[in-house]
């Protein structure tokens, strides 16, 4: 459960990105989650909610974009989005594989109510 | 409505303290490795039993990670190695600014080798870089082959893969060509050392492994 202090990490980022910028409400913080990251993103958002509680993110939305796993082989450049967390080539077998997209955690836009 | 594009890493300021961290390992010429597994996979056993072998020859210090007790920490104490725990009061991981804060209670100059044993924890510890050269994840035969298939992000990471407690497997169902397959199947260049800390069999190839990688950094 370290979805607490990826929470407390949302709301430091945010609350740099708003220092000195007058707003009303933050409406929305949109994230990009891949599934080697681990987040479970129901828990990201109860402890959002916790986490925001008396902070100018109270009553924040969480917009997550939970990314596929996509997979490049850098034997015969196949790109491919696997079922289970196989990592290797479904057309060449090999096992040379880069990850495009997956290992995301990322904080992509903040909205506001100005 | 206003859109603000923000583009930053949700863990951007635990990997900025994790560099700074692996600037001080670089500069003092000392080799660190982050040990994750599941509770009671056999981290202190693992430390137990390599220390003894390495200590002649480098010198070993170890960070202990746990939600309570020193326990741990006093297990290493008792070989005659220098220790320092962390009590993470419920935190489910280390991260990077613990070590920094703990950081001067070991001395790291004086070290050729650190060994940071995680939280007990397959999934959270996964995420947080501690500056480290190498993440070292356990696997044992009591908790079962699909473990990499199951928890793929840290095995993805790992540079090596400890599988324990070999002597057990043969009252149990584990078999440790699945583990492996399953480990390879997620990261194919795993180093993959198959062992008993209870035994001693296996070992030596673990420390072996350990040595070059400790001298190539003292190097």
């Amino acid at each position: 459960m370290h979805e607490i202090s990826l929470a407390e990490d949302i709301r430091r980022i945010a609350e740099g990105v708003l220092a000195g910028r007058p707003f009303k409400r933050v409406v929305r913080v949109r994230l990009k989650i891949g599934p080697l990251s681990g987040v479970n993103v129901d828990s990201l958002r109860f402890a959002m909610g916790i986490v925001a509680e008396g902070t100018p993110l109270d009553g924040v939305e969480l917009d997550v974009d939970c990314l596929p796993l996509q997979l490049s082989c850098q034997e015969c450049a196949t790109v491919f989005e696997p079922k289970e967390f196989e990592f290797t080539c479904p057309a060449c077998g090999s096992t040379r594989i880069k990850v495009i997209s997956g290992d995301e955690m990322d904080v992509e836009n903040i909205e506001i109510e100005e | 409505m206003e859109n603000i594009p923000v583009q930053q890493k949700i863990l951007s300021r635990n990997d900025e303290i994790a560099a700074s961290l692996r600037q001080v390992f670089d500069r003092q010429g000392v080799y660190v490795i982050n040990l994750i597994s599941s509770p009671g996979s056999g981290k202190t056993s693992l430390l137990e039993r390599i220390l003894p072998v390495l200590g002649p020859r480098f010198r070993c210090g170890v960070i202990e990670g746990d939600v309570q007790t020193e326990n741990d920490a006093r297990r290493i104490a008792r070989l005659g190695f220098p220790v320092h725990q962390i009590i993470t009061c419920g935190a489910c991981h280390l991260d990077a600014q613990m070590i920094s804060d703990h950081l001067d209670r070991l001395p790291v100059s004086d070290l050729d080798f650190l060994c940071i044993e995680n939280v007990g924890n397959l999934v959270c510890p996964s995420s947080y870089w501690l500056g480290e050269d190498a993440k070292i994840v356990i696997l044992s035969a009591a908790e079962g082959d699909d473990k990499p298939v199951k928890y793929p992000a840290v095995f993805r990471r790992a540079a090596a893969m400890v599988v324990n407690k070999t002597d057990l497997a043969q009252w149990s169902d584990f078999s440790q060509e699945t583990a492996i397959a399953n480990a390879r199947g997620i990261n194919p260049g795993i180093e993959v050392f198959p062992l008993s800390c209870r035994t001693g069999e296996g070992l030596l190839l673990f420390t072996d492994w350990l040595s070059g990688r400790i001298s190539a950094k003292k190097a």
